[in-house]
Protein backbone atom coordinates (compact mmCIF):
# COMPACT_ATOMS: atom_id res chain seq x y z
CA UNK A 1 0.00 0.00 0.00
CA UNK A 2 1.08 3.45 -0.92
CA UNK A 3 -0.05 6.09 0.94
CA UNK A 4 -0.78 9.90 -1.21
CA UNK A 5 -2.30 13.09 -0.02
CA UNK A 6 -3.35 16.28 -2.44
CA UNK A 7 -3.14 19.23 -0.64
CA UNK A 8 -6.03 21.12 -0.66
CA UNK A 9 -5.58 24.03 1.76
CA UNK A 10 -5.13 26.92 -1.00
CA UNK A 11 -2.47 29.86 -0.73
CA UNK A 12 -4.67 32.51 -0.31
CA UNK A 13 -4.36 36.33 -2.36
CA UNK A 14 -0.81 35.58 -3.63
CA UNK A 15 -1.56 34.57 -7.21
CA UNK A 16 -1.93 30.69 -5.71
CA UNK A 17 -4.29 28.05 -6.91
CA UNK A 18 -7.52 28.17 -4.92
CA UNK A 19 -9.52 25.33 -3.12
CA UNK A 20 -11.78 24.68 -6.54
CA UNK A 21 -8.55 24.65 -8.49
CA UNK A 22 -6.67 21.97 -6.25
CA UNK A 23 -10.06 19.88 -6.15
CA UNK A 24 -9.73 19.72 -9.85
CA UNK A 25 -5.92 19.05 -9.97
CA UNK A 26 -6.45 16.44 -7.04
CA UNK A 27 -9.09 14.86 -9.48
CA UNK A 28 -6.73 14.78 -12.14
CA UNK A 29 -3.49 13.76 -10.49
CA UNK A 30 -5.88 10.73 -9.78
CA UNK A 31 -6.73 10.04 -13.41
CA UNK A 32 -3.25 10.60 -13.86
CA UNK A 33 -2.18 7.71 -11.61
CA UNK A 34 -4.86 5.81 -12.83
CA UNK A 35 -3.46 6.08 -16.51
CA UNK A 36 -0.52 4.90 -15.03
CA UNK A 37 -2.03 2.01 -14.40
CA UNK A 38 -1.78 2.06 -10.78
CA UNK A 39 -4.38 0.48 -8.90
CA UNK A 40 -6.20 2.77 -6.46
CA UNK A 41 -7.79 1.33 -3.45
CA UNK A 42 -9.60 4.33 -1.96
CA UNK A 43 -9.81 7.98 -1.79
CA UNK A 44 -11.10 9.49 0.68
CA UNK A 45 -11.72 13.70 0.18
CA UNK A 46 -11.36 15.88 3.13
CA UNK A 47 -11.99 19.23 3.50
CA UNK A 48 -8.05 19.76 4.05
CA UNK A 49 -6.34 16.94 1.41
CA UNK A 50 -7.64 14.04 -0.30
CA UNK A 51 -5.90 10.48 0.42
CA UNK A 52 -5.48 8.42 -2.05
CA UNK A 53 -4.41 4.87 -0.93
CA UNK A 54 -3.06 2.79 -4.02
CA UNK A 55 -2.35 -1.00 -4.12
CA UNK A 56 1.40 -0.91 -5.37
CA UNK B 1 56.55 52.64 -5.61
CA UNK B 2 56.62 49.11 -5.33
CA UNK B 3 53.32 47.11 -5.08
CA UNK B 4 53.19 44.14 -2.57
CA UNK B 5 50.39 41.68 -3.10
CA UNK B 6 50.29 39.35 -0.16
CA UNK B 7 46.81 39.08 0.86
CA UNK B 8 45.76 35.81 -0.39
CA UNK B 9 43.30 35.38 2.46
CA UNK B 10 41.38 37.68 0.37
CA UNK B 11 41.00 35.59 -2.63
CA UNK B 12 40.16 37.21 -5.91
CA UNK B 13 38.72 40.72 -6.47
CA UNK B 14 36.71 42.44 -8.45
CA UNK B 15 38.13 43.60 -11.14
CA UNK B 16 41.44 44.68 -12.66
CA UNK B 17 42.41 47.86 -10.89
CA UNK B 18 40.98 46.52 -7.48
CA UNK B 19 44.38 46.19 -5.54
CA UNK B 20 42.50 44.25 -2.55
CA UNK B 21 43.15 40.37 -3.68
CA UNK B 22 44.23 38.99 -6.95
CA UNK B 23 42.88 39.12 -10.51
CA UNK B 24 43.05 35.25 -10.85
CA UNK B 25 43.85 32.64 -8.42
CA UNK B 26 43.75 29.08 -10.16
CA UNK B 27 44.48 26.16 -8.28
CA UNK B 28 45.65 27.82 -5.10
CA UNK B 29 45.56 26.97 -1.72
CA UNK B 30 45.44 30.19 0.49
CA UNK B 31 43.33 28.77 3.63
CA UNK B 32 45.74 25.73 4.52
CA UNK B 33 48.40 27.96 5.84
CA UNK B 34 47.79 31.42 6.51
CA UNK B 35 50.25 33.97 4.79
CA UNK B 36 51.01 32.09 2.27
CA UNK B 37 49.83 30.20 -0.84
CA UNK B 38 50.67 26.37 -1.97
CA UNK B 39 49.89 24.48 -4.89
CA UNK B 40 46.52 22.53 -4.66
CA UNK B 41 46.59 18.94 -5.64
CA UNK B 42 45.43 18.33 -9.06
CA UNK B 43 41.95 16.70 -9.97
CA UNK B 44 42.43 13.61 -11.71
CA UNK B 45 40.29 11.05 -13.34
CA UNK B 46 38.92 8.54 -10.70
CA UNK B 47 36.96 6.29 -13.13
CA UNK B 48 35.76 6.79 -16.91
CA UNK B 49 32.51 4.72 -15.74
CA UNK B 50 30.23 6.03 -15.47
CA UNK B 51 30.75 7.66 -18.49
CA UNK B 52 27.72 10.37 -18.63
CA UNK B 53 27.33 12.92 -16.37
CA UNK B 54 25.65 12.36 -13.17
CA UNK B 55 24.28 14.08 -10.00
CA UNK B 56 24.68 12.16 -6.92
CA UNK B 57 24.06 11.52 -2.98
CA UNK B 58 26.49 9.37 -0.90
CA UNK B 59 24.76 7.37 1.73
CA UNK B 60 25.61 6.77 5.48
CA UNK B 61 28.12 4.12 4.97
CA UNK B 62 30.18 6.45 2.74
CA UNK B 63 28.81 4.96 -0.92
CA UNK B 64 28.07 7.41 -3.47
CA UNK B 65 25.56 6.91 -6.21
CA UNK B 66 25.91 8.84 -9.68
CA UNK B 67 22.70 9.35 -11.64
CA UNK B 68 22.77 9.88 -15.26
CA UNK B 69 21.26 13.30 -16.22
CA UNK B 70 21.65 12.18 -19.75
CA UNK B 71 19.89 8.22 -19.18
CA UNK B 72 18.50 6.38 -16.86
CA UNK B 73 21.81 4.80 -15.56
CA UNK B 74 22.66 4.78 -12.19
CA UNK B 75 25.78 3.59 -10.78
CA UNK B 76 27.51 3.07 -7.08
CA UNK B 77 30.72 3.90 -6.29
CA UNK B 78 31.73 2.10 -3.21
CA UNK B 79 33.37 3.57 0.05
CA UNK B 80 36.68 2.37 -1.63
CA UNK B 81 36.59 3.52 -4.84
CA UNK B 82 34.78 0.65 -6.89
CA UNK B 83 32.41 1.63 -9.40
CA UNK B 84 29.52 -0.42 -11.00
CA UNK B 85 26.71 0.00 -13.01
CA UNK B 86 23.82 -1.60 -10.64
CA UNK B 87 20.76 -0.27 -12.24
CA UNK B 88 19.18 1.40 -15.50
CA UNK B 89 15.84 3.29 -15.07
CA UNK B 90 13.81 2.80 -17.27
CA UNK B 91 12.23 6.67 -17.04
CA UNK B 92 14.91 8.13 -18.62
CA UNK B 93 17.20 10.91 -17.54
CA UNK B 94 17.17 12.01 -13.72
CA UNK B 95 16.48 15.18 -12.35
CA UNK B 96 17.50 14.79 -8.62
CA UNK B 97 18.01 12.72 -6.28
CA UNK B 98 18.68 12.51 -2.40
CA UNK B 99 18.70 10.43 1.06
CA UNK B 100 15.90 10.67 3.22
CA UNK B 101 14.75 8.47 6.50
CA UNK B 102 16.25 5.29 4.90
CA UNK B 103 15.12 5.97 1.68
CA UNK B 104 17.53 7.00 -1.47
CA UNK B 105 15.21 8.94 -3.70
CA UNK B 106 15.88 9.83 -7.05
CA UNK B 107 13.70 11.13 -9.46
CA UNK B 108 12.81 11.21 -13.56
CA UNK B 109 11.05 13.83 -15.41
CA UNK B 110 7.58 12.83 -14.14
CA UNK B 111 8.57 9.78 -11.84
CA UNK B 112 9.93 9.16 -8.20
CA UNK B 113 12.11 6.53 -7.46
CA UNK B 114 13.28 4.96 -4.21
CA UNK B 115 15.04 2.04 -2.99
CA UNK B 116 16.15 1.44 1.02
CA UNK B 117 19.33 2.91 1.64
CA UNK B 118 20.56 -0.93 2.80
CA UNK B 119 19.45 -2.52 -0.46
CA UNK B 120 21.04 0.30 -2.68
CA UNK B 121 24.46 -0.19 -1.25
CA UNK B 122 23.87 -4.35 -0.84
CA UNK B 123 22.44 -5.41 -4.03
CA UNK B 124 25.52 -5.56 -6.49
CA UNK B 125 22.29 -4.98 -9.32
CA UNK B 126 19.19 -3.86 -7.87
CA UNK B 127 16.07 -5.62 -7.56
CA UNK B 128 14.61 -4.07 -4.78
CA UNK B 129 14.01 -0.74 -6.58
CA UNK B 130 10.55 1.09 -7.32
CA UNK B 131 11.18 3.61 -10.20
CA UNK B 132 7.71 4.68 -10.07
CA UNK B 133 6.86 4.78 -6.69
CA UNK B 134 4.72 8.35 -7.35
CA UNK B 135 4.28 10.62 -9.89
CA UNK B 136 4.85 14.38 -10.54
CA UNK B 137 2.49 16.45 -12.20
CA UNK B 138 5.10 18.47 -14.24
CA UNK B 139 6.75 16.35 -16.09
CA UNK B 140 10.12 17.40 -17.74
CA UNK B 141 10.83 19.95 -15.28
CA UNK B 142 14.12 20.04 -13.01
CA UNK B 143 13.37 18.20 -9.48
CA UNK B 144 15.68 19.94 -6.85
CA UNK B 145 15.35 18.53 -3.12
CA UNK B 146 16.25 19.26 0.24
CA UNK B 147 15.54 18.24 3.56
CA UNK B 148 14.45 20.22 6.27
CA UNK B 149 12.68 19.18 9.50
CA UNK B 150 10.64 15.81 9.15
CA UNK B 151 10.74 16.17 5.39
CA UNK B 152 12.03 15.44 1.77
CA UNK B 153 11.00 18.79 -0.26
CA UNK B 154 10.77 18.06 -3.85
CA UNK B 155 10.41 20.87 -6.80
CA UNK B 156 8.68 20.27 -9.68
CA UNK B 157 7.76 23.16 -11.81
CA UNK B 158 5.98 25.83 -10.37
CA UNK B 159 4.62 23.07 -7.27
CA UNK B 160 6.28 21.82 -3.86
CA UNK B 161 6.19 18.57 -2.97
CA UNK B 162 6.79 16.77 0.25
CA UNK B 163 7.74 13.32 1.16
CA UNK B 164 7.01 13.84 5.35
CA UNK B 165 8.84 11.14 7.91
CA UNK B 166 6.45 8.46 7.59
CA UNK B 167 6.95 8.44 3.22
CA UNK B 168 3.77 9.65 2.64
CA UNK B 169 3.80 11.53 -0.61
CA UNK B 170 2.11 14.97 -0.10
CA UNK B 171 0.94 16.57 -3.43
CA UNK B 172 0.82 20.35 -4.38
CA UNK B 173 2.03 21.43 -0.30
CA UNK B 174 3.08 24.44 -1.61
CA UNK B 175 2.03 26.34 -4.88
CA UNK B 176 3.81 29.57 -6.56
CA UNK B 177 2.47 31.69 -9.42
CA UNK B 178 2.32 29.69 -12.53
CA UNK B 179 5.11 31.86 -14.32
CA UNK B 180 7.77 30.46 -11.95
CA UNK B 181 9.04 27.35 -11.82
CA UNK B 182 11.67 25.91 -8.62
CA UNK B 183 15.14 25.94 -9.53
CA UNK B 184 16.75 25.12 -6.17
CA UNK B 185 15.85 24.62 -2.85
CA UNK B 186 17.31 24.56 0.06
CA UNK B 187 17.36 25.86 4.02
CA UNK B 188 16.69 28.71 6.87
CA UNK B 189 16.88 27.30 10.02
CA UNK B 190 13.46 25.13 9.88
CA UNK B 191 12.80 27.16 6.78
CA UNK B 192 12.32 26.41 3.08
CA UNK B 193 14.22 28.88 1.12
CA UNK B 194 13.04 28.25 -2.87
CA UNK B 195 14.68 29.88 -5.74
CA UNK B 196 12.83 30.09 -8.85
CA UNK B 197 13.68 30.92 -12.78
CA UNK B 198 11.15 32.71 -15.09
CA UNK B 199 12.52 31.64 -17.77
CA UNK B 200 16.01 32.12 -19.56
CA UNK B 201 14.91 35.39 -21.41
CA UNK B 202 13.37 36.86 -18.34
CA UNK B 203 16.28 38.95 -16.74
CA UNK B 204 14.41 38.61 -13.08
CA UNK B 205 12.95 35.77 -10.89
CA UNK B 206 11.73 35.83 -7.64
CA UNK B 207 13.33 34.05 -4.06
CA UNK B 208 10.47 32.64 -1.37
CA UNK B 209 10.83 31.67 1.66
CA UNK B 210 8.15 29.22 3.09
CA UNK B 211 7.65 28.01 7.01
CA UNK B 212 6.74 24.96 5.95
CA UNK B 213 3.03 25.20 8.16
CA UNK B 214 1.73 28.21 6.65
CA UNK B 215 -0.28 27.18 3.41
CA UNK B 216 1.28 29.99 1.38
CA UNK B 217 5.12 31.88 1.57
CA UNK B 218 5.99 34.03 4.34
CA UNK B 219 8.04 35.84 2.82
CA UNK B 220 10.13 36.78 -0.77
CA UNK B 221 12.10 38.97 -3.02
CA UNK B 222 12.70 40.12 -6.17
CA UNK B 223 16.61 39.11 -7.53
CA UNK B 224 17.79 40.65 -10.84
CA UNK B 225 18.97 37.76 -12.06
CA UNK B 226 18.08 34.82 -15.00
CA UNK B 227 17.09 32.47 -12.31
CA UNK B 228 18.19 31.17 -9.03
CA UNK B 229 21.39 28.50 -9.99
CA UNK B 230 22.37 26.72 -6.64
CA UNK B 231 22.86 27.50 -2.79
CA UNK B 232 26.36 27.00 -1.30
CA UNK B 233 26.62 25.51 2.10
CA UNK B 234 28.60 27.32 3.93
CA UNK B 235 27.93 27.15 7.78
CA UNK B 236 25.87 30.29 8.97
CA UNK B 237 25.49 31.78 5.74
CA UNK B 238 22.86 31.01 3.18
CA UNK B 239 24.25 32.45 -0.04
CA UNK B 240 23.07 31.73 -3.35
CA UNK B 241 24.18 31.77 -6.96
CA UNK B 242 22.23 33.22 -9.44
CA UNK B 243 21.99 34.64 -13.29
CA UNK B 244 24.94 33.99 -16.16
CA UNK B 245 27.52 36.58 -14.86
CA UNK B 246 28.81 35.02 -11.43
CA UNK B 247 27.19 36.68 -9.27
CA UNK B 248 26.55 35.67 -5.53
CA UNK B 249 23.86 36.82 -2.62
CA UNK B 250 23.05 36.10 0.82
CA UNK B 251 19.80 35.93 2.54
CA UNK B 252 19.49 38.62 5.30
CA UNK B 253 16.58 36.96 6.70
CA UNK B 254 14.05 39.40 4.54
CA UNK B 255 15.88 39.64 1.18
CA UNK B 256 18.77 38.88 -0.91
CA UNK B 257 21.36 40.73 -1.08
CA UNK B 258 24.32 41.18 -2.99
CA UNK B 259 27.38 39.23 -1.61
CA UNK B 260 30.36 38.73 -4.08
CA UNK B 261 30.97 38.01 -8.22
CA UNK B 262 33.35 35.60 -9.92
CA UNK B 263 34.62 37.41 -13.05
CA UNK B 264 34.19 36.62 -16.28
CA UNK B 265 31.41 34.07 -15.94
CA UNK B 266 28.69 34.11 -19.00
CA UNK B 267 26.83 30.79 -18.15
CA UNK B 268 24.36 29.73 -15.74
CA UNK B 269 25.11 27.06 -12.44
CA UNK B 270 24.13 23.73 -12.33
CA UNK B 271 22.17 22.78 -9.27
CA UNK B 272 24.33 20.32 -7.59
CA UNK B 273 27.42 22.06 -8.18
CA UNK B 274 27.95 22.71 -4.56
CA UNK B 275 29.40 20.61 -1.45
CA UNK B 276 31.55 21.70 1.03
CA UNK B 277 34.56 20.29 1.94
CA UNK B 278 36.65 20.18 4.79
CA UNK B 279 34.25 23.00 6.22
CA UNK B 280 34.94 25.06 2.69
CA UNK B 281 31.67 25.92 0.85
CA UNK B 282 32.68 24.81 -2.79
CA UNK B 283 30.60 25.57 -5.78
CA UNK B 284 31.82 24.35 -9.73
CA UNK B 285 31.38 26.68 -12.55
CA UNK B 286 32.40 25.94 -15.93
CA UNK B 287 35.27 23.39 -15.03
CA UNK B 288 36.26 25.56 -12.15
CA UNK B 289 35.57 24.73 -8.50
CA UNK B 290 35.70 27.84 -6.27
CA UNK B 291 35.56 27.66 -2.32
CA UNK B 292 34.28 30.65 -0.47
CA UNK B 293 35.34 30.67 2.94
CA UNK B 294 37.15 32.22 5.56
CA UNK B 295 39.43 30.81 8.07
CA UNK B 296 39.07 33.36 10.86
CA UNK B 297 35.60 35.10 11.28
CA UNK B 298 38.10 38.11 11.46
CA UNK B 299 38.33 37.40 7.18
CA UNK B 300 36.60 38.55 4.59
CA UNK B 301 34.90 35.50 2.40
CA UNK B 302 37.39 34.85 -0.21
CA UNK B 303 36.51 33.74 -3.52
CA UNK B 304 39.72 31.37 -4.94
CA UNK B 305 39.81 28.82 -7.61
CA UNK B 306 40.98 25.66 -5.48
CA UNK B 307 40.52 23.29 -8.43
CA UNK B 308 39.80 22.66 -12.41
CA UNK B 309 38.34 19.27 -13.68
CA UNK B 310 38.76 18.37 -17.55
CA UNK B 311 35.14 18.96 -18.90
CA UNK B 312 31.77 20.72 -17.88
CA UNK B 313 31.36 20.29 -14.22
CA UNK B 314 27.94 18.56 -13.50
CA UNK B 315 28.02 17.80 -9.82
CA UNK B 316 30.16 17.73 -7.13
CA UNK B 317 29.93 15.95 -4.13
CA UNK B 318 32.57 15.52 -0.91
CA UNK B 319 33.46 12.78 1.54
CA UNK B 320 35.61 13.64 4.44
CA UNK B 321 38.82 14.06 2.40
CA UNK B 322 37.72 13.96 -1.54
CA UNK B 323 36.01 15.97 -3.98
CA UNK B 324 34.25 14.18 -6.82
CA UNK B 325 33.38 15.77 -9.85
CA UNK B 326 31.34 14.34 -12.42
CA UNK B 327 31.33 16.18 -15.77
CA UNK B 328 33.33 15.54 -19.42
CA UNK B 329 31.48 11.97 -19.29
CA UNK B 330 33.81 11.22 -16.35
CA UNK B 331 34.31 11.19 -12.50
CA UNK B 332 37.63 13.22 -11.07
CA UNK B 333 38.74 13.58 -8.26
CA UNK B 334 41.79 14.83 -5.67
CA UNK B 335 44.71 13.20 -7.41
CA UNK B 336 48.25 13.00 -5.43
CA UNK B 337 50.43 14.99 -7.52
CA UNK B 338 50.30 19.53 -7.64
CA UNK B 339 48.36 21.33 -9.81
CA UNK B 340 49.78 24.23 -11.99
CA UNK B 341 49.11 26.99 -9.85
CA UNK B 342 48.43 30.18 -11.89
CA UNK B 343 48.15 33.80 -9.98
CA UNK B 344 47.18 36.80 -11.73
CA UNK B 345 47.67 40.08 -10.07
CA UNK B 346 45.79 43.30 -9.97
CA UNK B 347 47.38 45.75 -12.14
CA UNK B 348 49.94 47.96 -10.27
CA UNK B 349 49.76 51.70 -11.04
CA UNK B 350 51.70 54.40 -9.36
CA UNK B 351 50.07 57.50 -7.63
CA UNK B 352 53.03 59.16 -9.51
CA UNK B 353 55.69 58.26 -11.65
CA UNK B 354 58.14 60.93 -10.27
CA UNK B 355 59.63 60.58 -6.95
CA UNK B 356 60.39 63.25 -4.07
CA UNK B 357 63.66 64.53 -5.97
CA UNK B 358 62.05 64.32 -9.06
CA UNK B 359 63.26 61.51 -10.96
CA UNK B 360 61.79 59.16 -13.29
CA UNK B 361 60.36 55.72 -11.25
CA UNK B 362 60.01 53.20 -13.37
CA UNK B 363 59.06 49.53 -12.71
CA UNK B 364 61.77 46.89 -12.33
CA UNK B 365 61.11 43.41 -11.94
CA UNK B 366 58.60 40.84 -10.61
CA UNK B 367 60.18 39.43 -7.07
CA UNK B 368 58.69 36.19 -5.29
CA UNK B 369 59.92 35.41 -2.16
CA UNK B 370 59.17 31.64 -1.50
CA UNK B 371 59.34 29.27 1.78
CA UNK B 372 60.04 26.17 -1.16
CA UNK B 373 59.67 26.07 -4.65
CA UNK B 374 59.54 24.18 -7.90
CA UNK B 375 59.31 25.73 -11.67
CA UNK B 376 58.49 29.46 -11.86
CA UNK B 377 57.04 31.36 -14.41
CA UNK B 378 56.11 35.05 -14.69
CA UNK B 379 54.75 36.86 -17.25
CA UNK B 380 53.83 40.64 -17.42
CA UNK B 381 51.71 42.42 -19.00
CA UNK B 382 52.44 46.04 -19.73
CA UNK B 383 50.01 49.14 -19.96
CA UNK B 384 47.09 46.23 -20.22
CA UNK B 385 48.77 45.18 -23.34
CA UNK B 386 49.68 41.13 -24.07
CA UNK B 387 51.58 38.42 -21.57
CA UNK B 388 55.00 38.41 -22.46
CA UNK B 389 56.84 35.36 -20.44
CA UNK B 390 60.15 37.15 -18.71
CA UNK B 391 63.36 35.42 -18.02
CA UNK B 392 63.58 34.47 -14.33
CA UNK B 393 66.51 34.16 -12.43
CA UNK B 394 66.38 31.96 -8.58
CA UNK B 395 67.87 33.70 -5.86
CA UNK B 396 68.58 30.50 -3.36
CA UNK B 397 70.43 32.53 -0.93
CA UNK B 398 67.29 35.00 -0.57
CA UNK B 399 64.84 32.53 -1.60
CA UNK B 400 63.04 34.24 -4.20
CA UNK B 401 62.48 33.99 -7.43
CA UNK B 402 62.78 37.70 -9.67
CA UNK B 403 62.74 38.51 -13.63
CA UNK B 404 65.80 38.55 -15.10
CA UNK B 405 65.82 42.15 -16.58
CA UNK B 406 64.10 45.36 -16.06
CA UNK B 407 60.73 46.89 -17.23
CA UNK B 408 61.31 50.52 -18.07
CA UNK B 409 58.95 52.74 -17.72
CA UNK B 410 55.57 52.21 -18.08
CA UNK B 411 51.73 53.57 -16.16
CA UNK B 412 50.64 49.83 -15.76
CA UNK B 413 52.38 46.34 -14.63
CA UNK B 414 50.21 43.05 -14.20
CA UNK B 415 51.80 39.82 -13.68
CA UNK B 416 51.27 36.39 -14.19
CA UNK B 417 52.36 33.70 -11.64
CA UNK B 418 52.47 29.68 -12.70
CA UNK B 419 54.02 27.61 -10.13
CA UNK B 420 54.27 23.84 -11.57
CA UNK B 421 55.51 21.47 -8.47
CA UNK B 422 54.98 22.24 -5.20
CA UNK B 423 56.05 25.89 -4.30
CA UNK B 424 54.99 27.75 -1.45
CA UNK B 425 55.51 31.82 -2.04
CA UNK B 426 55.25 34.25 0.06
CA UNK B 427 54.17 37.08 -1.74
CA UNK B 428 53.86 38.56 -5.54
CA UNK B 429 56.42 41.98 -5.74
CA UNK B 430 55.94 43.98 -8.08
CA UNK B 431 59.06 46.80 -7.99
Amino acid sequence: MNTIEYNLVPGGQKGQMSYEQRLDKAKEYIKMLEDDGRIIVSTEFLSNKVIIITED
Amino acid sequence: MAKKYSQFTVGENRSLSDQSGFFSLTNCDVHGDLGVLSNNLALATESSTPNEDCISEILSNGDTFYFSTTSGKIWKRTNAGVYSLVHTNANGAHKGCKLWQGYLYYATQSKLGRITEAFASSQASWSSQVDTWNTFITAGAYKPMFTIGSGLYIGDGKNVYLVDSTHTFIVDALDLPSQFTISSIDGVSDDLLIGTIIGANVPWCKIFLWNRISPSWTGEDVVPEVGINAFLKIDNMYVFQAGTSGQFYYWNGNQAIKFKKAKGVTTTVNSYNTTQYKGRGLIAIGTKIYSLHRVDGDFPWALVCEYTHSGTIKSIIASVSDVFVSGGAVVGHIGATYATTVIETPEADTSSHVDSNGNEVPFNYVVIPYRSVGTVGIEVKIDNGSYVSQTVVDDTTRKEVRTATTFGYANTVQARVTLTGLSTIKTVNIV
